[in-house]
């Protein structure tokens, strides 16, 4: 199982390595919406307040980005089939694009976080331990999710337009979450980041185990 | 001959409820300082969001039987239930901002029942937007039954975030129970029917279309095959 995971995971980023197809657009677009960021809201003392939801707007338009071509060379060759008929358990697909997106995500907000504290010159939080508790969950909420739903857009028209349309409201408990634990983190007064953080394991507990459930019968008509 | 039943047991419970509604009930509730005709609109709206929780609930039960039984008949009833629901949120939802207007002084607050609402609508739009974007029957009836069954498991969390959201920040108004006199009980009993019963023939219409529909498509397809 774990091995077909790796499996999963090493081609999507063999595919990458070689194509650089992402890796350059994103880091190009991560700017972009930093810069436009740092444009439109000016830097001011209360800025704390607005901070942590500009930082989850960027990460999750970014991570729509990429999801929405995680599964574009799998539609454009064909390759749902040939997935779909590997010997590998399905669920072991879920979870290794899963995987790769995750470590896309990842990726991406190793350069967007530091670029907005530098932008927005803040000064890093004394609370380390919540901030990546607060990414990575919300992070992992998003992408599971996202990795559902990027999967069955693949095969539509107006795919990449409806994506975001179907993602967004789902993500909402991830989105509020996220900001919050991150506010929480960043010292913003009355923000409690443990009771967000709680609900980010819940949501991601829910949200990793019924997409893996369901992506099998998503295989069946890919 | 059940349908012509329906119908018209639909028909006179909402004609029923439309009379109680702006000729027997009070135009105040008790206690309240509201626009007085603003008050008219609660019996709309508590049967609308009742008969959109019911629609969603179908949908769900309906994905988790299509996906069990492979068979289109259950991706009709969800669809048909998910049109219906949309449009009975769309009505909560315009409702609910005309009342809130009326009795809290603003369009819009991040009630959590206001914001599961508003999640739930844009929920089951993409849903019907989804289905639209897709040729294959059977590709069709397997997203929407895996989107319909996610959206649903979603609403709980969102109900909770929503909450735990609005309890730190600013909320306009708070828990603001009212006793009913039993003329306002009347009325919304008899909308809540009334709503039902319309749920009820809606749905029933709505997947004899959608099986035509479906009959259609395939006269065509055949032909084409013919030609």
């Amino acid at each position: 199982m774990l091995r077909d995971v790796w499996t999963i995971l090493r081609k999507d980023w063999q595919a990458e390595l070689r194509t650089q197809e992402m890796a350059g657009s994103l880091l190009v677009f991560i700017l972009l919406i930093a810069f436009l960021f740092g444009l439109t809201f000016p830097a001011r003392r209360d800025l704390v307040y607005f901070f942590p939801g500009l930082v989850w707007t960027a990460i999750f338009f970014a991570g729509m980005l990429g999801l929405s071509r995680s599964f574009a060379g799998e539609a454009r060759s064909d390759c749902m089939k040939g997935l779909a008929l590997a010997p590998l358990d399905r669920g072991a697909v879920f979870l290794g694009k899963l995987a790769s997106n995750l470590l896309f995500l990842v990726a991406t907000e190793l350069v967007a976080v530091p670029l907005f504290f530098a932008l927005f010159d803040f000064s890093p939080p004394g609370h380390w331990g919540t901030l990546v508790a607060a990414l990575a969950l919300g992070t992992l909420g998003f992408a599971s999710v996202g990795t559902l739903l990027a999967a069955m857009m693949a095969g539509t028209k107006r795919g990449e337009f409806l994506l975001p349309l179907a993602l967004f409201p789902l993500e909402m408990p991830v989105a509020v979450g996220a900001v919050e634990a991150t506010a929480g983190a960043l010292g913003v007064a009355g923000a409690h980041a443990g009771h967000w953080l709680k609900l980010l394991v819940a949501y991601d507990l829910i949200f990793l185990v019924v997409p893996y459930l369901l992506f099998d019968y998503l295989m069946e008509v890919l | 001959m059940r349908r012509e039943w329906l119908a018209w047991t639909t028909f006179l419970l909402v004609e029923a409820a439309m009379a109680l509604n702006f000729l027997y009930a009070p135009n105040l509730a008790p206690g309240e300082q509201v626009h007085p005709l603003s008050q008219h609109l609660f019996y709309i709206h508590v049967g609308a969001a009742w008969n959109a929780a019911v629609a969603f609930t179908v949908v769900f039960v309906a994905s988790i039987a299509y996906l069990r039984s492979r068979d289109l008949k259950w991706d009709l009833w969800a669809a048909a239930s998910a049109e219906i629901g949309v449009v009975f949120t769309a009505v909560t939802l315009l409702t609910g901002t005309i009342w809130a207007k009326a009795a809290w002084g603003v369009w819009w607050t991040w009630d959590p029942k206001l914001t599961t609402t508003l999640i739930l609508w844009f929920l089951f739009v993409a849903y019907l937007l989804i289905r639209e974007s897709v040729t294959s029957p059977d590709t069709r009836a397997v997203y929407s039954a895996v989107l319909g069954i996610v959206a649903f498991l979603d609403v709980p969390v969102v109900f909770l975030a929503a909450r735990w959201w609005s309890s730190i920040h600013p909320v306009v108004i708070t828990g603001q129970g009212f006793l009913m006199p039993p003329s306002m009980v009347l009325t919304m009993v008899t909308g809540f029917v009334a709503f039902t019963f319309l749920y009820c023939y809606w749905l029933w219409h709505r997947t004899a279309l959608a099986r035509v529909e479906r009959r259609l498509s395939e006269l065509r397809a055949r032909r084409r095959e013919d030609i």
